[in-house]
């Protein structure tokens, strides 16, 4: 990997004393992303639901 | 068919671009859940200069710089510089206070010539902070927003990976207590940012970031000349083009939420849109060589992104361009009039349903709070006409035959109905128009309500075509905060 591909850590450390922060929101935050194709799924399960319904029982 | 039959039918199907492309964007937001950036995030800290370009801002800065000073990031490494645009009001008082509560934190860069607007002010401020090395990442705000804890952890994570350039937030509207107007606007967020920029993500390519919070590297900032551009009321959209035509990446960081307070009135509102709209029509005049031209900018000029950059643009043009079609069917008493009205509006109607019940679905919590804004954001008018489509017995009820001239007492309402899209344009001007002189707030939210909120955004993007046009005078015009947003919990 060349220079412009590394990823970069913590560039502060004698900041603050080391805590486990940035996995944790990570961690819920990827949680977050993934849920949110289900939840699309859901709503396009529900959208095409509906719109059979009307197809079946619609005039 | 004729050629007059195909010319108008054309002009249907361009209207339902708008439409369709929204569908198209919201379609894609799910594969962020699985195509994101979070795999090159790091546990960067960089040092963090915060502007706060700062104009009469008294009633609202000190609630943002105390959320500021909450912020869960590594005592030391931030720095708040308001750039005092010679404000008249207390601001300089509230500064006094805030930078001996919080020494070595606050600092006050004072301009002696204000209102020229906020990119002149945020030039001063980054003029200043990129004058020494210490900022390692600068986070362009407002003065009035108000920044969750973990937000900047949240953003600067991004900043790890060096394709990175720059990195907005979530901007949610936080106005407590909010009425109709601002609760529209909280449900159009979650449909503007929270849905199309993960969209947007996901293409590689973002349209905007916001002006409330938008996170650079210092080496951004140096590489698109180190200042704002002061030629365009979009001076933040003009940096997200500017950055990723130097070649770097921005992105959209959904978890990282912050608290704007936005419009509570129409006028407001519309001051505000129509600068934006404004704006947008000057920064795709400003990079006219790029659009649809793959081959000079991958993602700018991708042909994806063209056409919903366009149909935002033109919703309202396109709104009329069908009106004009389906009236013209209708006038020649051709049976592809109710054919075309029908499709439209069934198609219009499959989206809505989605749209609205996934951005529910995406911002729960904004939900529970806006979820009667959501049904009714295209207004109690079209949503009658959806109805009406769904249950033919709404026509027996009015006695009319829809694949039919109408006839009688009602030989108005099809006309009508096949218009909306555009009158609806004109009523929402009309309610903004009565508002402005004087009507009391409920009835300006019942007609708000009948004609939609989607109908007043339009409205305004049609008279930012005019104003641009007539070349109408470009002022800055500031919308005016009073300290009503929150964080909520």
């Amino acid at each position: 990997m060349g220079q412009d591909d590394e990823i970069r850590q913590g560039a502060n450390p004698g900041l603050d004393p080391p805590d486990d922060t940035f996995r944790q929101l990570l961690a819920a935050d990827r949680r977050t992303e993934r849920g949110l194709l289900w939840r699309e799924l859901i709503a396009l399960a529900v959208v095409l639901a509906a719109l059979l319904l009307r197809l079946r029982f619609g005039a | 068919m004729s050629l007059v039959e195909i010319a108008l039918l054309t002009l249907v199907v361009l209207g339902m671009v708008p439409t369709l492309a929204l569908f198209a964007q919201f379609l894609v937001v799910g594969v962020h859940g699985v195509r994101n950036h979070y795999a090159r995030c790091g546990d960067y800290t960089p040092r963090v200069a915060f502007v706060l370009p700062a104009w009469n801002e008294a009633q609202v800065l000190g609630a943002s710089i105390d959320s500021l000073m909450q912020l869960s990031y590594p005592a030391g490494a931030w720095r708040i510089y308001v750039v005092d645009d010679a404000s008249t009001d207390a601001t300089p008082e509230v500064l006094r206070e805030k930078i001996a509560r919080y020494p070595g934190s606050v600092f006050h860069l004072r301009r002696e010539k204000g209102g020229e607007g906020k990119a002149h002010t945020l030039n001063h401020g980054l003029k200043h902070v990129l004058a020494d090395d210490w900022a390692q990442a600068v986070m362009i705000m407002d003065a009035d927003v108000l920044f969750e804890p973990t937000s900047l952890r949240r953003m600067t994570r991004h900043l790890a990976d060096p394709q990175i350039a720059s990195v907005t937030a979530y901007v949610k509207e936080g106005s407590d207590p909010g009425n109709l107007v601002t609760r529209f606007i909280a449900f159009e967020y979650i449909a503007a940012q929270a849905a199309a920029r993960r969209a947007q993500n996901v293409g590689g390519t973002l349209a905007c970031l916001a002006g409330g919070a938008q996170l650079h590297s210092r080496a951004n900032l140096e590489a698109i000349g180190g200042r704002i551009d002061t030629s365009s009321l979009a001076e933040d959209t003009y940096t997200t083009f500017a950055t990723q035509l130097a070649g770097r990446r921005v992105l959209f960081e959904g978890n990282a939420v912050v608290w704007a307070e936005e419009p509570d009135s129409l006028a407001a509102l519309w001051k505000q849109r129509l600068r934006w709209a404004r704006g947008n029509l000057q920064i795709t005049r400003a990079f006219g060589r790029l659009w649809f031209r793959p081959w000079r900018h991958r993602g700018l000029g991708g042909i994806g992104f063209g056409i919903v950059w366009f149909s935002i643009l033109l919703t309202p043009v396109l709104a009329v361009l069908s009106s004009i079609g389906l009236l013209g069917l209708y006038a020649r008493g051709d049976a592809w009039a109710w054919a075309g009205f029908a499709a439209v509006w069934r198609i219009t109607i499959a989206v809505y349903l989605f749209e609205t019940l996934y951005a529910f679905l995406i911002d729960p919590a904004t939900a529970r709070r806006a979820w009667l804004q959501g049904l009714l954001f295209p207004g109690a008018i079209s949503l009658a006409i959806m109805l009406a489509l769904v249950v033919p017995s709404a026509w027996t009820g009015l006695a009319v035959d829809p694949t039919q001239p109408a006839s009688g007492a009602l030989r108005w309402l099809m006309p009508v109905m096949y218009a909306w899209n555009s009158l609806s344009m004109l009523a929402a001007w009309a309610v903004y128009r009565l508002e402005k002189a004087g009507l009391p707030n409920r009835l300006r939210d019942l007609l708000l309500v009948l004609v939609g909120y989607g109908a007043f955004m339009n409205a305004i993007a049609f008279a930012a075509m005019v104003a641009q046009w007539r070349k109408v005078e470009q002022r800055w015009d500031k919308t005016m905060k009073s300290g009503k947003a929150r964080i909520p919990g």
